[in-house]
């Protein structure tokens, strides 16, 4: 997910047909530079080394989705195309984040495992939050304060304040922090071995 | 080919932008042609109406009564696509730009009228207080989605 502006002019990107270390390629109408969609960086013609901006985005299932945001609209080309064949989890997918220039990954089933990972990325304080096939990837300072959490009992605490949280929509709604909110961060929700051809120095969580 | 022939040609295809959640758009967007379709369109569909049912006409979505998405430009895709990284190291050219079709013209419904699964799964991305969710199946079959949501261009890809 991209914001598809540079320098402030939208672009328009089509299916440039190739791959580029087995990943999808685009191409711009404008000046039909190729892009890689991994990186969202122009790897060949007059936008070389140009750069989309990575947005945050959820994949989650559409009940999840639907009962954050009931108000939300949904895509629906194609709806005849495609029938019964749906897209559930996949084992291998990995949840990538990437700041300044450092990158790291987690098998989704991990993190789900393992409940909340707290980590460093890029000197940024990040949690990465996983539950029935739901995740979200959050910058874990509020008001100038890192916070750590614990979960107790399926309720996030923060350790800082004794803050409730709730994790999903990444709000605190009870204690001193009350309306408080972290800040999504952009990942990238990928197959890992196309996580692995990208970031090939970028291990994959272990824990 | 008569010219009654041809009106209702244009008036099959101006029923289906119809159903379309970005009617409203589109009606601004259709400039000449579509101005002087209209009203026999409209005289057409009475018509319809008096006579026989016509089984292919899809009741109109809930969802056009619904507040819509913001407005998307329609995009003109060149006719000439010349790309030149065959060259590149790590790059293997397969299919024809293009050969897997973008969406430059998503349509969207509200919650209640998307014929999706509870289990199966979605893009999901919200700006300024608008939420949209790309079903993944369609993302598989489709691969890139050029969209805008809140005042902000976006590119969906899978």
């Amino acid at each position: 997910m991209h914001d598809r502006r540079i320098n402030g002019e939208t672009f328009v990107f089509g299916n440039a047909g190739g791959l580029y270390l087995r990943a999808m390629t685009w191409w711009d109408h404008k000046t039909q530079s190729i892009w890689s969609q991994p990186i969202g960086q122009a790897i060949n013609g007059e936008m070389e080394g140009a750069r989309l901006e990575l947005l945050p985005f959820q994949l989650t299932t559409w009940k999840n989705w639907r009962t954050v945001h009931p108000q939300t609209f949904v895509m629906i080309n194609n709806q005849q195309n495609v029938g019964s064949n749906r897209q559930n989890f996949d084992g291998d997918f990995v949840i990538g984040v990437e700041i300044s220039g450092e990158a790291f990954a987690y098998y989704y089933e991990d993190v789900e495992a393992a409940g909340l990972i707290e980590v460093e990325i890029g000197e940024l304080p990040v949690l990465i939050w996983a539950e029935k096939e739901n995740y979200q990837v959050y910058l874990r300072k509020v008001q100038e304060q890192t916070l750590t959490f614990t979960n107790q009992g399926g309720v996030y605490i923060d350790d800082q304040t004794g803050s409730k949280w709730d994790i999903v929509h990444g709000i605190a709604v009870d204690g001193p922090l009350t309306g408080e909110t972290l800040k999504p961060l952009p990942s990238l929700t990928s197959y890992d071995w196309a996580w692995k051809d990208f970031y090939p120095q970028s291990d994959i969580y272990n824990p | 080919m008569s010219i009654k022939k041809v009106t209702a040609e244009a008036c099959t295809y101006y029923a289906s932008v119809g159903t379309n959640r970005n009617m409203r758009y589109r009606l601004l967007s259709l400039s000449f042609l579509g101005l002087l379709l209209l009203p026999a369109c409209s005289g057409s569909s009475a018509q319809g109406d008096r006579g026989s049912s016509n089984p292919s006409q899809e009741p109109p979505l809930l969802a056009d009564r619904l507040p819509t998405p913001t407005p998307f430009p329609r995009i003109i895709v060149p006719e000439i696509v010349q790309l030149s990284a065959r060259d590149l190291p790590d790059y293997f050219a397969s299919i024809p730009p293009d050969g897997i079709r973008p969406v430059y013209d998503p349509r969207f419904a509200n919650a209640q009228d998307a014929p999706l699964q509870p289990d199966e799964l979605v893009m999901g991305v919200t700006e300024n207080g608008e939420a949209k969710a790309y079903p993944v199946t369609v993302l598989r079959f489709r691969e890139i989605v050029n969209d805008e949501i809140g005042g902000r261009p976006i590119l969906v890809t899978w």
